[in-house]
């Protein structure tokens, strides 16, 4: 006899049982007798009593039913097969969507002798009543039938039966009493024929009236009907759609929270712990999650409101739809462990003090506060889930992420993949600038290099680390606190002040001069700012073939600009102070394709021994807000082809003057003034599309950009 | 037109010799005497002129109804290679409508029934899965016992049946008719929609269209 791990409770002498075969390991079910000889093969992954003394048994997906005897009822699986009702079941099979249609579930219905009635030509296939069982409804193309228990298929309009009159209709109405307009506030629409009610056209009337279900029911014109219920729900849930894809949702909540949380103080975001709204129905409410600050409703409006720069597509309906979501920047987990009453299950190991451990708790209030938090692309927060834990760490986390969109190295498959199924939104960033973009438009621009690349930054070590000495490991507690008590309440400010911009609201505290932004072209590259550097100055540069280009922005209060309107005394002013080394090459001012007034001169200085530096300096005002942007583009490579080239056309030309070269230099703005290096002839603009890489040619064309983009 | 052939034959009693005439193929509009032959089974006798003994001769004919639109392949016994629900293609060249009806029939009683129900221009699919549905859905015991159905007809529409009657009569298996049974011709119109909406009983070649063909298309077996 056979052994069992289970077995179930007898009916009418048959039980279930499972087997575990001991070759293969693996545990089958089937039928047994009461005496536990098996009745069935030991086949099944799972067989179950599917009523009238039969039973449902699978293999792998697919489905049959067996009889007592343990035979199989039907010779072909399916998917699916539904409850033995009155000697019938009805069967399925699962359609996976392509691109041509969605997901289908076709049904067909299966008698207990074998006998397929009709096969998987339904959309849909039911009892008509769950008790009764006198016949089934089932529909095709949306067109109702009626299934008897004999296997007939009845049209409910009658078309199947010959005319027998004039009148080609059959359906036969006979009012509404006995069926489901009985007592309806819109029968008093049908005639005799049953051609329609109050509510309904004729065919939709006729098929509710053949299924015995009808969702625009009314007993009472007070009381809304089914589908009025489900139209007021739809009504709403669009409306609440459309407010959370256009941000009206998000900038209301952010206000209502400010009102009520921060005393209508913006600046007040900086310090607010997030863990302390749990349990909060409107600001804490984690959408059917356990409570976690990333999943919170004002986390989430605030991460929309917040990072529309670095995801324009972000809104609170893609947070909802796991488009988006916010995650810590830097972890308290790994370094510290979990709370655990008033200390952390990883710190305690190591005996802290009174002052660490009270230090650490400040650690984790303040990784609860607003800046500690980013918004991401869907997906990427189970991957970090996923790396080792030294990697979870932000700098490493970043360049796992770097890695992974400009493809330099290898890293995380997972991290990868998640990055790939959201190729649209990374798109812009699919370079070593355009992710140094990224992270500084999510404010984690301090995580990288003067190159803009990610930075390791921490000891990265875990509070649960193998052979993890107690020195160490408050080394690496000290540095990663001390970075992270800066950064955090550094970023805070920036999206406290993001937010101010974006609601258009005061902030309590007194504002600098609001720093004018400009856009450069690609292949600028953004270099960590030096200590001496001007105030809030970004600085970048670029390689060309003939031009190392170095460009730095700052702003300046507006007093200390060039003269926007007037460029003569710009002109003046370098004329008095040029070297003998340097020359006037270009001076203009005009406005910007958005507005902004700008002025900027182009002075060149000879390099010793050999080639040319040119130097820009451009001012750009909006309003009371000015910037300045200095430029050095340095000609590299083969120097001076530029000017040899255009000298020995100019020659032959006889645009110059054979002997002494008249003609080929001057001041572009004064003929008598001889002093320094004067522009020569191939300084003009009209050779710059022939020397495109020329470091001359490079300045105009970011000076070009600056005014058609900004 | 009808195909008379003769065949030498001993008379199995007396041993006389004789020549008995059978029909190779029947068509029933130029030779309409023939089918009433079919069906007091005249056709398939031969009596010696000697002694007068009947001797029952099973040939098998092509059965051509021209004004009905169909063409059956009779038998008597079923196929020895156990092919008798192979359909086949009926050739081009044959120069027939594309709504005619080929089918094989094998067995007398099959033969004149598969008559009478194309005679009365009925689907002989949805005859047969009428049958099948009466004898294993709605009176199982039927299968059960070995009971069969043949088609007898039908009745004109009247007051209790308003499309009128198809009617049956039930076979046991020692063959001793058992009755008859009547149901109302929507029914009928009920298996015409099934057909309609299941593919799997198309027939657009000859094929063995019985009882046992609806048993295999409903259990997937071919």
């Amino acid at each position: 006899m056979m052994d069992y791990n289970y077995m179930s409770e007898f009916v009418d002498g048959v039980g279930i049982a499972t087997h575990r075969d001991k070759e293969t390991g693996n545990l089958r079910w089937g039928l047994i007798d009461k005496n536990g000889s098996p009745i069935s093969e030991f086949k099944y992954n799972y067989v179950e009593s599917w009523g009238e003394g039969y039973y449902k048994c699978e293999i792998g997906s697919r489905k049959n039913i067996l009889r007592k005897d343990g035979t199989e009822v039907l010779k072909e699986w399916f998917n699916d097969v539904f409850k033995v009702r009155k000697g019938l079941f009805i069967i399925g099979n699962t359609i996976r969507k392509t691109k041509d249609h969605p997901t289908l579930y076709p049904r067909g219905l299966a008698s207990v002798n074998g006998d397929i009635l009709f096969p998987l030509i339904f959309k849909n296939l039911s009892w008509n009543d769950e008790v009764l069982l006198d016949f089934l409804v089932g529909d095709i193309d949306g067109k109702p039938y009626v299934i008897t228990r004999s296997g007939s298929i009845i049209d409910p309009e009658g078309n199947h039966l010959p005319n027998l009159s004039d009148d080609k209709d059959n359906f036969g109405w006979s009012g509404p009493k006995d069926t489901v307009c009985d007592g309806c506030i819109f029968t008093d629409g049908i005639n005799s024929k049953g051609e329609g009610c109050r509510k309904l056209q004729k065919q939709d009337f006729r098929n509710r009236v053949i299924k015995g279900y009808c969702e625009h029911r009314k007993y009472d014109e007070q009381k809304q009907s089914a589908q009025e219920r489900i139209d007021s729900y739809k009504e709403k849930e669009k409306a609440e759609k459309e407010s959370k894809v256009s941000d009206e949702y998000a900038t209301k909540l952010v206000r209502d929270f400010i009102k009520d949380k921060l005393n209508g103080d913006v600046m007040k975001l900086t310090e607010f712990d997030f863990n302390t709204l749990r349990g909060d129905e409107k600001y804490g409410n984690c959408g059917g999650f356990a409570f976690c600050p990333e999943k919170t409703s004002i986390m989430k409006a605030i991460m929309t409101l917040t990072f529309t720069e670095a995801w324009p597509e972000i809104s609170y309906y893609g947070f909802d739809h796991y488009d988006y979501e916010a995650d810590m920047v830097n972890t308290y987990l790994m370094i510290l462990g979990f709370p655990l009453g008033d200390n952390f299950k990883g710190l305690r190991n190591f005996r802290p003090d009174a002052a660490l451990l009270d230090r650490a708790w400040a650690f984790y209030h303040l990784c609860h506060t607003i800046g500690n938090y980013a918004a991401w692309p869907g997906g990427l927060y189970l991957c970090r889930e996923k790396l080792r834990r030294n990697q979870r760490y932000i700098d490493v986390y970043l360049q796992e992420i770097h890695h992974a969109i400009t493809g330099e190295k290898k890293c995380s498959s997972d991290l990868l993949q998640a990055i790939n199924r959201k190729k649209k939104v990374f798109a812009p960033y699919r370079s070593d600038a355009g992710f140094a973009d990224m992270c500084r438009k999510m404010f984690l621009g301090d995580y990288l290099d003067y190159m803009g690349k990610p930075m390791s930054m921490f000891y990265g070590v875990w509070s649960d680390q193998k052979d993890l000495t107690r020195d160490y490991y408050f080394k690496a507690i000290e540095q990663y606190f001390s970075f992270c008590e800066e950064e955090i309440v550094k970023r805070s400010k920036m999206i406290a002040k993001r937010l101010i911009e974006v609601l258009g609201m005061v902030s309590s505290v007194a504002e600098p001069e609001k720093i004018l932004t400009i856009q450069l072209p690609e292949g600028f590259e953004a270099l960590q700012s030096l200590p001496e550097d001007p105030e809030e100055a970004l600085s970048y540069c670029k390689d060309s073939r003939y031009a190392t280009c170095f460009l730095q922005s700052y702003p300046i209060p507006k007093k200390t600009t060039m003269p926007i309107d007037d460029i003569k005394p710009i002109i003046d002013g370098i004329h008095d102070s040029l070297g003998e080394r340097q020359g006037i090459i270009e001076v203009a001012n005009g406005t910007t394709r958005y507005n902004k007034n700008y002025v900027y001169s182009i002075v060149k200085s000879a390099r010793v021994p050999a080639g040319m530096n040119y130097i820009l300096t451009m001012h750009i005002v909006k309003g009371e807000n000015a910037l300045c942007i200095k430029g050095q583009f340095e000609e590299r490579g083969k120097l001076g082809e530029r000017d040899t080239t255009v000298y020995e056309y100019a020659r032959r030309e006889n645009l110059v003057k054979e002997i002494g070269g008249e003609g080929w230099m001057k001041d572009p703005y004064d003929e008598n003034y001889e002093h320094g290096i004067r522009m020569n002839l191939s300084e003009e603009r009209k050779y710059d599309y022939s020397f495109p890489h020329h470091p001359l040619s490079e300045m105009r064309k970011l000076i070009n950009y600056i005014i058609d983009n900004n | 037109m009808s195909q008379l052939c003769k065949e030498k034959i001993t008379c199995p009693k007396c041993q006389t010799g004789g020549y008995f005439e059978f029909w190779s193929s029947i068509n029933v509009d130029l030779n309409p005497e023939l089918k009433e032959k079919i069906f007091n089974e005249e056709i398939f006798i031969w009596t010696c002129p000697k002694c007068g003994a009947k001797v029952f001769i099973p040939f098998g004919t092509l059965y051509h109804d021209m004004s009905h639109k169909f063409m059956l392949f009779f038998q008597h016994e079923d196929p020895e290679d156990g092919k008798k629900y192979e359909s086949f293609d009926m050739p081009e060249a044959i120069g027939l409508d594309k709504d005619y009806i080929f089918r094989s029939v094998y067995g007398l009683m099959n033969f004149k029934e598969k008559i009478m129900v194309l005679e009365n221009g009925l689907n002989d699919v949805a005859v047969e899965k009428l049958k099948y549905a009466i004898t294993h859905l709605m009176d199982s015991s039927m299968s059960e016992r070995g009971d069969k159905l043949f088609f007898e007809g039908i009745t004109k529409p009247d007051d209790e049946n308003k499309y009128g009657q198809i009617i049956f009569y039930r076979l046991s298996p020692n063959e001793d008719e058992c009755g008859q049974i009547g149901l109302g011709m929507e029914k009928y119109y009920e298996q015409c929609l099934a057909l309609k909406l299941d593919k799997r009983f198309e027939v657009n070649n000859c094929a063995c269209v019985d009882e046992e063909w609806v048993s295999i298309k409903m259990k997937g077996l071919e």
